[in-house]
């Protein structure tokens, strides 16, 4: 691991971890609209007739899944999917940069699918997807995310019938 | 997180994304954002804060449900550990 490796990864470890310091690092990513586009989806039908799927970015998994690779220079923009039963059951975080000691007291944190399954109980939203979708924000080169990794995940989300996703960062 | 959510929007589903960074919110676009400068790793607050967790849900859905321009980003007011979270009217959705 070179020395300007090694310095990326105290960065990211350290701004994680402290919050005030990513947000003056944030002024370096670039003013973007990424593509130039802006879109946006009006919601079409009452929120009580509404299937929703939860994403995260934390870096959450199960414990059998590959862990995200938290070496790789340009970070990792894969994802991992697992249901919300397998989920609430046993999970990891591999997403070092992070203090992850809430999400791991308590998966709601970031996966509130206990919250959403109430909710579902009293007519409030129609279906959880069983399905959750899980980043690791540590994403240097956003190229591979924007272009391959979220557009197969948006696809899926379409194709199983999902009308809104709720998204938690870290 | 905003750029996965633009790209779930393009398919026609709606996306409400959490951020505890402002400027990156401001500079990514995600559709609608619901912002707190609250500590990273506690996007959605204290562990086994119930009613919290509730609040925040309910913020979302009334976001998704009157949102009807692309980018709105809301500064939601709690304060890290120093809120009284009461149950929220989920009626208000319907």
């Amino acid at each position: 691991m070179g020395i300007w490796h090694k310095l990326d990864k105290l960065l990211a470890r350290t701004a994680g971890r402290y919050g005030d310091l990513m947000r003056l690092l944030v002024k370096v990513i670039p003013s973007a609209k990424p593509d130039g586009s802006d879109p946006f989806t009006v919601l079409s039908k009452p929120i009580s007739e509404c299937k929703i799927a939860l994403l995260t970015t934390c870096g959450v998994h199960l414990p059998t899944q590959m862990p995200f690779d938290m070496d790789a220079r340009s970070g990792d923009p894969s994802y991992r999917a697992f249901t919300w039963q397998d989920i609430r059951k046993a999970y990891v975080i591999s997403h070092s940069h992070i203090n992850a000691d809430s999400i791991m007291k308590d998966i709601n944190v970031a996966v509130p699918g206990d919250r959403i399954e109430e909710l579902i109980t009293q007519g409030v939203v129609a279906a959880l997807h069983p399905t959750v979708y899980s980043f690791m924000g540590y994403i240097v080169n956003t190229k591979p995310l924007v272009r391959t990794y979220a557009p197969e995940v948006a696809k899926k989300l379409k194709q199983d019938g999902v009308d809104i996703a709720v998204i938690t960062p870290c | 997180m905003g750029l996965i959510a633009r790209e779930i929007e393009k398919q026609g589903i709606a996306t409400v994304a959490f951020g505890l960074t402002r400027m990156y919110l401001e500079r990514i676009h995600p559709p609608r954002a619901l912002f707190l400068k609250w500590p990273f790793g506690n996007p959605l607050g204290e562990p086994g804060n119930i009613l919290q967790q509730k609040t925040l849900i309910f913020d979302a859905l009334k976001l998704l449900k009157e949102s009807r321009i692309p980018g709105v980003i809301v500064d939601l007011p709690y304060r890290w550990r120093r809120h009284a979270y009461t149950e929220p009217d989920f009626s208000q959705l319907q």
